[in-house]
């Protein structure tokens, strides 16, 4: 019992006392570390292992005291860990180690507290480069903040220009019809390309998981599917000749260019008619220009009048603005994402790579995390989705999901749990689940002052 | 299961040719003239050494006969043994052995068994042969032996004249037209060939040559044994069905309630009726089937052998668990098992390293839940190579091994038969020539297992025997110099799996050139025999732990099994039952199922009810498939894993009942875990029973259907019964409800018993070794005994009389304790609980001619004896006043 809780185990003076939790139970003092349990909440028996959730007090002499749990106490074993001073056991079973213990626990101590001082140091740089990277961030974005305002402010001027005559309106309904069906015809043609792109991966992946089957399976064992389907596949091989042993065909796109340009034949003809038409000088120059403007000859008048330019104008600037909202977007995002305390993984931006057993593990921070195997073939276990940090004790963990599914399994995802070094490292990979990993890696990020 | 991959009896050829000369000889009824008889001049009689020879005349088609060699001995331990061999056997074959398979009870017996004298007498009828309560008849045609105890016929040989031995004939000899060989009656189908798919390249060098015969057990009601099958304790009828074989595969997603032969088998069966039960022992190693026909007044049998000599020996008894004990002396009991190994389990496929393994140990300590020992599968070795270790993973297995040690944890690693081609173990094998051969006995066989391309070691060599010591012995690769690691033995029917049945193909050769077919099923056995006799050298004073999946007649006297790759389903809990009760129904107690289920992932109740009812398993370890989900029980959450910890606690427990019924195990063969049918043979009402049980004192009838809150038990007898959570008593056979929900084990400690417990948690029950007792004592009548054996648990010195052995007695108002044997120990016990009502206001202790006082505490149902402090190794008096 700790010198506290010395007093509570005084007997009246009959001899007497009362548990803890439950005074009306009166026992004689005897009774009290006699190693038979007579309390219900344990508390006559803090000395043995009789009662059931009590605590031994080990007063480990020249370490601090420590408490251990009742099974642990008269089990035969030195539960040194908690119990420096052996006092859990018999005497003479357990010597102390507290001496020991005590020299070796301060010489870990200055060993750690070096490593996070040095962590410190690299942390500190680490938040340096963090403030840097988020003060570009913030003037870049002040730059694109104004760029986007001047050209809004433009935008803005330009819609106050008159309406459009009937011959302006026509003009411009065959451009508009003509920017509509080349848009629709490069959306449709870039889709069919990664579409393609897709299927011919997935096929190159299935070729080279039945190519593996087909040389690995056990020619001998005796089923029936994997015999046909092998078989099945070395005809397929034959005949149509693998994936790999093809030339990645180019995507043809003559027809659709053929296409556009036959509208654009079109488009001139109508645009000859309209200019043949009887009208004011004024507006053939203007459409001149455009014309001029439109098949790129002349440069943009410095005043717009007409509205067509006012038009064009408007295009171009959407056309600016849609990148730079974009990049604006972009970097607020990085801005406002949770990138842990300090937002310390912002200085993150290289890839560690690390062999752990058979595999090489790459994690990315704030990207993803792979495993690598012996063919260089990687397998996305991860994307990086958030940091969880626990505030109280310090402890960061990184969670990547949505990486590659697993055969006859799930999706794999992972977290990568982050302890105090000096060098950025991977130091533990395990699959407790199947595809579920958890990676421990050390790093400055992972230093904390106490 | 794959139904195709397994040879259906019609697609066998031995199989299907002794069904169809049964039929058809059961068509001819009494018209049959049987082609057996004995032939009274070749008599030659041993009185006193217990032997009679005979020739056994089989008479073909031209009227000749083949001599046979008819051999009896009147047994000491049993009954009868029955052997019958050919006489001439000459077939021009040199790289097998001609003679037929006769060796197989060298492996089923712990030794050749003795043989006891006999007197007799002749008529022109039979011979008949008298010792002790016993007469042997045996008619001289047609041929057939009936065992008669206290003047009642019990066993009949040969009553329905199937009794058939395939003598050795030429291909030509046998299909030249009028050939002699073939009566009418016999079918030619696969004689020479085998046109099983799978193995039409069996060479098949002796044609035909299975081995036949009818056994008749007059007045059973009910058949039980021969494992090993996923189906009812009580053997069914096979009239219309498949018969029971017995041929060791590797049967993967085996179905219940199912006749397929699965990882192991003991040619066992004890018949139970009325007032005498009978045992029949079929000694033989190759593929064997039963074929099973009930009726009212008895069960006939019909068993059938692919190959070797006739070898059976017969029991008759008053009681199925004198028939037990009867194999058990002859096929030996159990070894006492190291303490360790009755504790609870925790496997899985795969940990996956080093920091897995302490992980997972930490995670039990942490979650207050004791075990015993962690498991290692294939995946622990560098690339499946066994006796090396994926560096990696696990740097330094000492460390690793002596971590757990600090505990009281065990390690225990696979190492299987199949050894990859490649590294120095296999190369050695090749070199040495100690695998299994080829058909032409030129080479080593090469097969597929888990590590690809593999060759087997032939454990049946006994320089293999020299080789695998080599690999075991202290501060080598596997073990180092570890005490706490001992094995696990898979994959030993062995499991091929490119081969006929996914096992090893029957024409490859064995050390002493015997053919595969011959002694296939008990390959596995010379396997983790192989194994054992390496770790008793390693350290000959401890106690190895071997589990095997495969397993023969004597393979208990050495290893544990368990039920092989179930799965995490309700009906895989309810057949776990009747498959451990049949284990121990022939003398293999140490038997259980993986917890929850290997296949798959169990629901949360399914766990529950499933380690409620696995700890009662002799052996009781969790084991999951390395696609399942981690299902620790830590892992459920609560409730479920508190009650989960429940169970195991509980088996903690009652670990001290546990050690003394295999104590009494070892020693006289009594089951660990006993059907009803063995506790109450002449109920009628009990013979099916197999879903509730007795260990020792307790009744147990586990929760095994989802939810379920009540179970309706059956009480055998008018004691009473108290339940052992709450003391509350059933009483009255017959049927009671009782109420069982999700937390609840329903177990009842019968009248007129002791319990013996330890209660007190601790990590590992190594850390239990010097706490108190608890005693329960539970009257019938105002009386009750008990009995406790003990010993340091681990080593052989209990053989040199280093135990406990003590029984207690209570008569109303004392409880006596008798020490038989003891040794040197400070233990006491510290509570004894009265299930009495009775008024006592305190108890007089006296030992060693001292005595002191003991309060009582008084509690619902019952009283208990304070700390009463008497040291349980010495002789105690227990006065109540």
């Amino acid at each position: 019992v700790s010198p506290e809780s010395q007093a509570v185990y005084q007997p009246d003076e009959n001899g007497l006392w009362r548990c803890l939790g439950d005074p009306q139970i009166v026992i004689s003092a005897d009774k009290i570390n006699d190693d038979y349990c007579d309390c219900p909440d344990g508390s006559d028996e803090p000395g043995t292992s009789a009662c059931v959730g009590t605590q031994f007090y080990c007063a480990n002499e020249g370490f601090s005291p420590g408490y251990i749990p009742w099974f642990k106490v008269n089990d035969g074993v030195c539960d040194y860990d908690v119990c420096c001073d052996g006092s859990d056991e018999p005497e003479g079973l357990c010597p102390s180690k507290c001496a020991e213990m005590h020299a070796a626990w301060e010489k870990e101590n200055q060993k750690r507290d070096e490593i996070v001082r040095k962590g410190l140091e690299k942390k500190e740089k680490l938040a340096h480069q963090v403030f840097k990277k988020r003060s570009r961030l913030q003037h870049d974005l002040h730059q694109l903040e104004s760029k986007i305002a001047e050209l809004e402010h433009e935008l803005h001027q330009l819609s106050k220009i008159r309406t459009y005559s009937q011959e302006e309106n026509e003009i411009v309904a065959v451009f508009n019809d003509l920017t509509a069906k080349v848009e629709k015809l490069s959306e449709e043609a870039s889709a069919k390309i990664s579409q393609l792109q897709a299927q011919q991966d997935s096929l190159q992946k299935l070729e080279n998981v039945l190519d593996t089957m087909n040389k690995e399976y056990n020619h001998n064992f005796n089923d029936p599917a994997v015999k046909a389907a092998a078989q099945a596949f070395q005809e397929h091989s034959v005949n149509e000749g693998l994936q790999r042993d093809k030339e990645q065909t180019p995507i043809d796109l003559g027809d659709a260019f053929a296409g556009l340009k036959h509208e654009l034949e079109a488009a001139e003809i109508k645009l000859h008619k309209l200019v043949s038409k009887p009208a004011s000088s004024n507006y053939r120059s203007t459409f001149k220009a455009m014309v001029n403007s439109f098949l790129g000859v002349a440069r943009k008048p410095a005043e717009i009048t007409s509205l067509i330019d006012a038009e064009r104008r408007k295009n171009e600037i959407e056309d600016e603005l849609k990148p730079l909202r974009k990049d604006q977007a972009a970097k607020q995002k990085q801005l406002d994402a949770d990138y842990g305390p300090d937002n310390i993984f912002l200085a993150m931006n290289s890839c560690v790579r690390n062999k752990i057993g058979t595999y090489d593990y790459r994690l990315c921070f704030t990207d993803k995390l792979e495993q690598i195997n012996s063919n260089g073939q990687a397998t996305r276990i991860g994307r990086y989705e958030r940091v969880e940090y626990d505030k109280n004790n310090h402890q960061i963990k990184l969670i990547y999901e949505h990486g590659d599914k697993c055969w006859n399994g799930p999706v794999r995802r992972a977290e990568v749990q982050v302890v105090c070094g000096v060098d950025d490292e991977i130091i533990a990979v395990t699959e407790p689940e199947k595809c579920e990993y958890s990676v421990k890696i050390q790093s400055p990020i992972g230093c904390f002052k106490d | 299961v794959k139904p195709y991959l397994f040879k259906k009896c019609s697609e066998s050829g031995f199989c299907s040719r002794n069904r169809h000369f049964a039929e058809e000889i059961a068509k001819q009824g009494d018209e049959y003239q049987s082609r057996y008889s004995v032939d009274l001049e070749s008599l030659k009689i041993d009185h006193d050494g217990g032997h009679l020879h005979a020739t056994l005349l089989k008479m073909l088609n031209d009227g000749t006969f083949v001599p046979l060699d008819l051999h009896l001995t009147t047994l000491q331990d049993a009954n009868l043994r029955v052997q019958v061999d050919e006489v001439h056997r000459s077939p021009p074959v040199t790289h097998v052995n001609p003679k037929r398979y006769n060796e197989a009870w060298k492996y089923a017996l712990q030794s050749e068994p003795k043989a006891r004298e006999f007197t007799h007498s002749v008529d022109s009828e039979k011979i008949t042969l008298n010792y002790n309560d016993y007469v042997t008849e045996i008619q001289l045609h047609p041929f057939k032996i009936t065992l008669l105890r206290n003047n009642q016929a019990q066993l009949v040989l040969n009553e329905r004249n199937f009794f058939n031995l395939e003598h050795y004939r030429t291909r030509e000899e046998q299909s030249r037209e009028n050939s002699i060989h073939i009566a009418p009656e016999e079918s030619t189908f696969d004689s020479y060939t085998d046109s099983f798919k799978d193995s039409r390249d069996d060479k098949l060098p002796f044609g035909p040559e299975s081995v036949a015969l009818d056994v008749s057990f007059l007045g059973a009601k009910a058949v039980y044994g021969i494992p090993e099958h996923a189906d009812s304790l009580s053997l069914k009828d096979t009239s219309e069905t498949e018969p029971y074989r017995l041929y060791n595969v590797d049967i993967f997603e085996y179905e219940t309630q199912s006749k397929y032969p699965m990882y192991g088998s003991i040619p066992f069966m004890i018949g139970v009726g009325g007032e005498s039960s009978a045992g029949v022992f079929w000694i033989t190693g190759s593929d064997t089937n039963v074929d099973i026909k009930k009726s009212d007044s008895q069960v006939q049998t019909h068993w059938i052998s692919e190959s070797g000599i006739l070898d059976i020996i017969l029991i008759t008894e008053d009681t199925p668990g004198q028939v037990l004990q009867s194999y058990g002396k002859l096929s030996g009991n159990s070894v006492l098992p190291n303490l360790f190994s009755l504790g609870y389990h925790q496997s899985r496929w795969n940990y996956n390293d080093e920091e897995d393994v302490l992980g997972v140990t930490a995670k039990f300590d942490e979650s207050l839940i004791p075990f015993d020992a962690i498991w290692l599968d294939i995946e622990y070795t560098d690339d499946k190579k066994y006796f090396t270790w994926q560096k990696e993973a696990f740097p330094d297995p000492d460390r690793m091994m002596r971590k757990l040690d600090q505990t009281g944890r065990t390690l225990i690693v696979i190492i299987d038969p199949h050894l990859k081609v490649g590294y120095e173990i296999s190369d050695t094998v090749i070199q040495k020539k100690i695998g299994i051969l080829k058909s032409d006995g030129s080479d080593v066989y090469h097969g597929h297992s888990w590590p690809g391309e593999s060759v087997w070691i032939d454990s049946m060599h006994p320089d293999a025997q020299l080789f695998w010591d080599e690999q075991f012995v202290n501060g080598s690769n596997l073990l180092g110099h570890s005490t706490n690691g001992h094995l696990w033995n898979d994959m030993n029917e062995p499991s091929v799996f490119n081969g006929p049945e996914t096992s090893a193909p029957r024409d490859l050769i064995h050390y002493g050139d015997w053919e595969h077919r011959s002694v296939h099923n008990l390959w596995g056995l010379t396997y983790h025999e192989m194994t054992y006799e390496s770790l008793i050298k390693r350290n000959p004073n401890l106690r190895p732990f071997i589990l095997t999946r495969s397993f023969y007649a004597g393979s208990q006297r050495t290893s544990a099994m368990w039920t092989g790759d179930n799965s995490a389903k309700w009906e895989y809990l309810r057949e776990s039952i009747p498959m451990v009760l049949t284990m121990n129904t022939v003398g293999f107690p140490f038997a259980g199922a993986d917890l929850a289920g290997f296949f798959g992932n169990p629901d949360k109740d399914l766990q529950v009810r499933w380690y409620q009812t696995g700890l009662w398993y002799p052996f009781f370890r969790a084991h999951a498939h390395i696609d399942s989900r981690r299902h620790e029980p830590y892992v459920a959450g609560e409730p479920y894993t508190s009650y989960m910890r429940d169970a195991i606690k509980l088996r903690y427990k009652l670990l001290p009942l546990y050690y003394t019924l295999f104590q009494k195990n070892s020693v006289s063969g009594t089951p660990v875990v006993s059907p009803m049918a063995f506790e109450y043979p002449s109920d009628s009402e009990v013979l099916e029973m197999d879903n509730q049980f007795f260990v020792g004192p307790l009744l147990v009838k586990p929760v095994t259907s989802p939810d379920t809150d009540k179970v309706s038990i059956y009480i055998p007898d008018d004691k009473p019964y108290y339940d052992l959570q709450n003391y509350t008593v059933l009483q009255g056979k017959g049927y009671h409800d009782v109420d069982a929900p999700l937390d609840k084990i329903p177990v009842f400690i019968r009248g007129g018993s002791i319990l013996i417990t330890k209660e007190r948690y601790r990590r590992s029950s190594k850390l239990m070794k010097n706490d108190p007792y608890t005693l329960y004592v539970a009257p019938s009548e105002s009386a009750a005994t008990g009995e406790l054996y003990f010993d340091d648990g681990e080593t052989f010195a209990y053989q040199d009389g280093e135990f406990v052995l003590t029984t207690f007695e209570f008569t109303g108002n004392k409880i006596v304790s008798t020490v038989k044997n003891s040794y040197d120990t400070s233990i006491i016990i510290e509570k004894i609980v009265v299930l009495s009502d009775k008024e006592v206001t305190k108890a007089t202790v006296e030992q060693d001619g001292e005595s002191w006082t003991a309060e009582i505490v008084p509690q619902d149902h019952s009283f208990v004896i304070r700390n009463p402090k008497p040291l349980v190794a010495k002789s105690w008096t227990i006065t109540l006043h």
